[in-house]
């Protein structure tokens, strides 16, 4: 395959300017210089399974400037939101070839509750597996800053009285479950209200749609102006610098909610990479050198993200957690699904 | 003169009435499909596909009432009007729904340019241009301008196939 | 806000100075909305590696000025083949083409391009002085509020069907009923996908326009040699002349033409919402606001002044949230949103005392690339509307195969060229058989967004449905609703008496026009 998308995209990106100018800039461009090493030749076509814009979106592409230098290869994105994610998984899964090119950046928290909850047509592990987690993106709950919940105290009691109205990305997600659990643990109730992804979600709670918000917390982080973090899903706050030392909801209550995070990681073809295994091993490597690269960090930062997230996970790290995320979402599947 | 333009309107929506239940038929198939489908759902999944199904059907039994009562008066049949003559057009038309079809079906292999020279080439002739020169013109034409356009200066990613393959190693595109 | 006389030359004498990379965007722009398929969001997506590379404020006015293009290009084929470019401009087709089958393509194309440009201009530069405001009313329109605009769209699916109502609220609802296709907006969970993957998203814009409207359309056309007979274009032979009708016709509508954009700014403040709901919108306000609203959908000037000021009207209103929340409004301003991130600008209100010249930046961009688009594009009307002359034997292979290959442009699916050809079946019966295929159109379009902002309320209301009545501004949007419903009606009422009137003066001379 001499034609890889690599020399594609520089020539079409050069011949978009040349074409605006002279015709002639099309003729005699350089072909690539020879790969020394057999795997990658070629650039790699990513699926993302949520839209443009989105979170996934960004980190995909602060983690490859590093990680296409190391490769040698550039990254070319395609998204395929829609039905939690179920769209792009099918599609990596039924119709892209597992050859090791192709790969898909998701969102395992969510994407595998989704999995749990809607039984698609592919299997996991044995279909796919995840690899080179890039971050840990803990669950919480936060509001506007001029909001009258001022802790997360005074948001139970609310709660307890009525049900109360909370904004998130999906019902099938980390920070959701969180809320249900939250509700069993206190005898509080709240009301979901899926605003289909992070930006929406952030608008409703803006606008004061709804009184209260629950998602990943380092898209909220990015809108500090905006938000205040009252409490996280975690054993921790690994920000409490940031977010005026917010609680973590165990602490709290005295509740045991299990850690409830969201965590973004690479896909590839499980086929492929147990047929190839130096070629994964490869792989991985290489992410995990990204993952620690300087380079990578700035890149993170420059997207407004606090670098204390990122989490380099192997694939023995990924799969565990995402069958954890199966078991969770079994437990609360009938409030989960819209099947009877 | 206004008794001979009603008579004539009679004739037309007589011819009419069959063609116009496609439509509603096409419809509340369709809706029927959906309210069994989703039938096992919780209300807030299928709440608006309900009311709107519902309501589509009782649009299309009034729909049906009305030609129905049209055939009783006599002032309509249930035939297909234009849909079931076979006209020069019709039949052209047809010949280029199945040009299409086929175009869509081998586009994964012929690739974007080829399958557009193929398909640009059937539906002319379908429609009656003979001159080789036109043909071959308009074809050429507007596969090389779709390739260049769009495959090699903005690098969309259209099927691939032969020539874009072939090609690629000149200007990219292809997979 | 911080405006000075330095910053404001500062910003004026930049962006001059990037008119090198707004014009080729201006013409890429138009090209690609032109062509059924190709959106500003993907030709940006495609074009990412690119503009990440360029200097910020080179990618912000490539990028801007690709958007706005997009808008005008769009009502091109719409106005001269009945065949939308883009969903903002399905509602151009309603007048535009029917001016067009009057041998009059050229003026309704001089009025697309002054409404749009126009429109967009002064849409731009009202947002840069009401930035604050506009901000702040971005999130007063919420859940409840959007229902209510989505009854403006759908009130348009009755009016737009005045000579066979139930067979155009057929159609609508059937419409609606295709817009239901896809996974719930509460649980994820598909409907109705007939087990394809690929409508698991609902059914795709695109492949629906492209059927509904170009592929029908070809198929209808064929039975003519060209687009317009010949005899109806040979008195407009005195080219120069109909481009100066257009404007004076532009000038005449001048005030229909500010209003209607900036119900293309409000509607584009709104996260989610776009240009194909703000031109039906602006399409239907326009008509009720019109003393001749039964001159809409014959060829009625304002008919493409409404839609096409209101969709370019959206493009300054679309980045609104972006700049100013750090929120993106709609996918066009998502892809923006990475660019700016990838540079390390913050968004938010931040942004407008750290890097103004970013923030006003991108709407000074925006204006000039209007001011480019008015001077490039205007003296090619004239040759732009011989396309019309094309044989079909030659342009419906063209819209055809073009179509087809563009409904796979947005989504890169295969199956959604074969949706467009069986939408294109339907599209073509419809026509035939007088079910109104823009009615089809506003219900697959509104449907979803409908279904999405009612669940929604309701479940913030927790079941209780007059949640749907619990905002002033809501309410006074509700009261628009019930007027845009009776204006007509009471109109008619009176334009009947009038006529009876009339008739009982002289039986004769009208007896036919009641038939």
């Amino acid at each position: 395959m001499n034609h890889s998308p690599n020399r594609s995209l520089h020539m079409s990106r050069r011949a978009f300017c040349g074409g605006l100018t002279a015709a002639g800039v099309l003729a005699g461009m350089p072909l690539s210089s020879a790969f020394a090493q057999s795997y990658p030749q070629r650039n790699f076509r990513v699926i993302i399974p949520t839209g443009q814009g989105g979170g996934a979106e960004r980190l995909a592409r602060a983690f490859d400037d590093a990680w296409s230098k190391l490769l040698k290869h550039q990254f070319e994105y395609t998204f395929h939101p829609g039905a939690a994610g179920q769209i792009g998984y099918e599609l990596f899964v039924r119709q892209r070839e597992a050859d090791g090119y192709n790969l898909l950046f998701g969102n395992m928290g969510p994407e595998m509750i989704m999995y749990a909850v809607q039984k698609p047509n592919y299997r996991f592990p044995e279909d796919f597996i995840y690899f080179g987690r890039t971050d840990i993106d803990d669950s919480c709950i936060f509001v506007r800053n001029d909001s009258p919940y001022k802790d997360v105290k005074s948001i139970v009691e609310a709660a307890k009285k009525k049900p109360l109205n909370v904004a998130v990305s999906r019902i099938p997600h980390p920070a959701s479950i969180g809320l249900l659990a939250l509700g069993e643990a206190t005898g509080s109730s709240y009301n979901l209200i899926p605003y289909g992804g992070g930006n929406p979600t952030y608008v409703a709670v803006m606008n004061g749609e709804a009184d209260v918000g629950a998602l990943p917390i380092t898209g909220v982080l990015s809108l500090t102006s905006q938000f205040k973090v009252l409490g996280v899903f975690n054993k921790e706050n690994i920000f409490a610098g940031i977010t005026e030392n917010a609680p973590t909801i165990n602490s709290v209550f005295g509740s045991s909610i299990p850690d409830l995070y969201s965590s973004r990681a690479w896909a590839v073809h499980a086929k492929w990479a147990d047929a190839n295994p130096e070629n994964f091993a490869m792989l991985e490597k290489t992410a995990e050198q990204a993952h620690a690269s300087a380079e990578f960090r700035d890149a993170f930062v420059k997207t407004g993200a606090p670098v204390e997230s990122l989490k380099f996970g192997s694939r023995q790290v990924c799969t565990e957690y995402a069958n954890a995320m199966v078991e969770l979402a079994k437990r609360y599947e009938p409030v989960l699904s819209a099947q009877r | 003169m206004s008794v001979d333009v009603s008579r004539t309107l009679k004739q037309r929506r007589k011819a009419q009435l069959g063609a116009d239940l496609i439509i509603p038929v096409l419809a509340a198939g369709f809706t029927l499909y959906y309210l069994i489908s989703s039938f096992n759902l919780v209300w807030e999944a299928r709440a608006n596909g309900t009311v709107v199904g519902v309501t589509l059907l009782v649009l299309i039994a009034i729909q049906v009432a009305r030609v129905v009562v049209q055939l009783r008066n006599g002032t309509g049949s249930l035939g297909f009007g234009d849909f079931a003559q076979w006209t020069p057009a019709q039949g052209q038309r047809l010949m280029l729904i199945a040009a299409l079809i086929v175009f869509v079906m081998t586009i994964p292999w012929l690739g974007t340019t080829l399958g557009l020279f193929a398909v640009m080439l059937a539906a002319m002739w379908i429609l009656g241009v003979r001159s080789p020169a036109t043909l071959l013109g308009v074809a050429v034409g507007v596969s090389a301008t779709v390739y260049i356009v769009f495959i090699v200066l903005l690098g969309a990613r259209f099927p691939a196939g032969p020539i874009e393959n072939g090609l690629a190693p000149l200007f990219g595109g292809g997979i | 806000m911080g405006w000075d006389n330095a910053l404001l030359l500062s910003l004026i004498t930049d962006t001059l100075m990037l008119t090198w990379i707004v014009v080729p965007a201006v013409l890429l722009g138009i090209v690609v909305g032109a062509i059924p398929g190709f959106s500003a969001q993907n030709t940006l997506i495609i074009l990412l590696p690119l503009t990440l590379t360029m200097d910020i404020n080179v990618a912000l006015a490539f990028m801007v000025s690709l958007y706005c293009a997009t808008h005008l290009g769009g009502g091109i084929p719409a106005i001269l083949v009945n065949m939308p470019g883009t969903g903002g401009a399905a509602a151009t087709t309603l007048d535009g083409y029917q001016m067009t089958l009057k041998g009059k393509a050229q003026q309704a194309l001089v009025l697309c391009f002054v409404a749009s440009t126009v429109g967009g201009l002064v849409t731009s530069v009202a947002t840069v002085a009401l930035l604050p405001y506009l901000a702040q009313l971005g999130l007063y329109l919420r859940s409840v509020e959007m229902v209510a605009v989505m009854v403006f769209g759908l009130v348009l699916i009755a009016a737009i069907a005045a000579d066979d109502p139930l067979k155009g609220i057929i159609a609508g609802f059937f419409g609606l009923m295709i817009g239901a296709i896809g996974t719930d907006h509460i649980y994820g969970t598909p409907r109705a996908a007939f087990g394809f993957l690929e409508l698991y998203d609902g059914v795709p814009l695109v492949p629906a326009l492209i059927g509904l409207f170009a592929i029908s359309e070809a198929f209808s056309m064929m039975e003519r040699s060209t687009v317009v007979p010949r005899s109806s274009v040979v008195d407009t032979k005195a080219q120069w002349a109909d481009t100066l009708e257009g404007l004076r016709l532009s000038l005449k509508y001048w005030w229909l033409t500010i209003w209607t954009s900036f119900v293309g700014l409000l509607i584009g403040v709104v996260p989610g919402a776009g240009a194909s709901i703000a031109s039906f919108v602006a399409y239907q306000q326009a008509r009720m606001f019109s003393k001749t609203p039964e001159e809409f959908g014959k060829g009625f000037a304002p008919g493409v002044v409404a839609p096409e000021s209101a969709n370019n009207g959206v493009t300054s209103g679309t980045l609104v949230p972006l700049m100013a929340i750090g929120v993106p409004g709609g996918s066009t301003a998502a892809v923006m949103m990475v660019v700016l991130q990838y540079h390390g600008i913050v968004l938010g209100p931040r942004l407008f005392i750290e890097s103004p010249d970013i923030a006003y930046g991108i709407f000074f961009s925006m204006t000039l690339s209007y001011i480019v688009m008015i001077f490039t594009i205007l003296p090619l009307a004239r040759y732009m509307s011989q396309v019309v002359l094309i044989p079909t034997k030659i342009l419906v292979p063209l819209i055809l195969s073009l179509t087809i290959v563009g409904a796979f442009a947005n989504r890169e699916y295969v199956f959604d060229m074969g949706l467009a050809l069986v939408f294109g079946v339907i599209g073509y019966i419809a026509r035939k058989t007088n079910y109104h295929v823009t009615a089809i159109l506003i219900g697959v379009i509104l449907g979803p967004l409908f279904e999405q902002y009612l669940l929604r309320s309701l479940r913030i209301g927790q079941g209780d449905l007059t949640i749907l009545f619990s905002s002033t501004t809501a309410n006074v949007l509700w009261a628009f609703v019930v007027l845009s419903v009776l204006l007509p009606w009471l109109r008619g009422k009176q334009q009947e008496r009038q006529r009876k009137n009339l008739q009982d003066r002289a039986p004769t001379a009208l007896t036919g026009d009641q038939a």
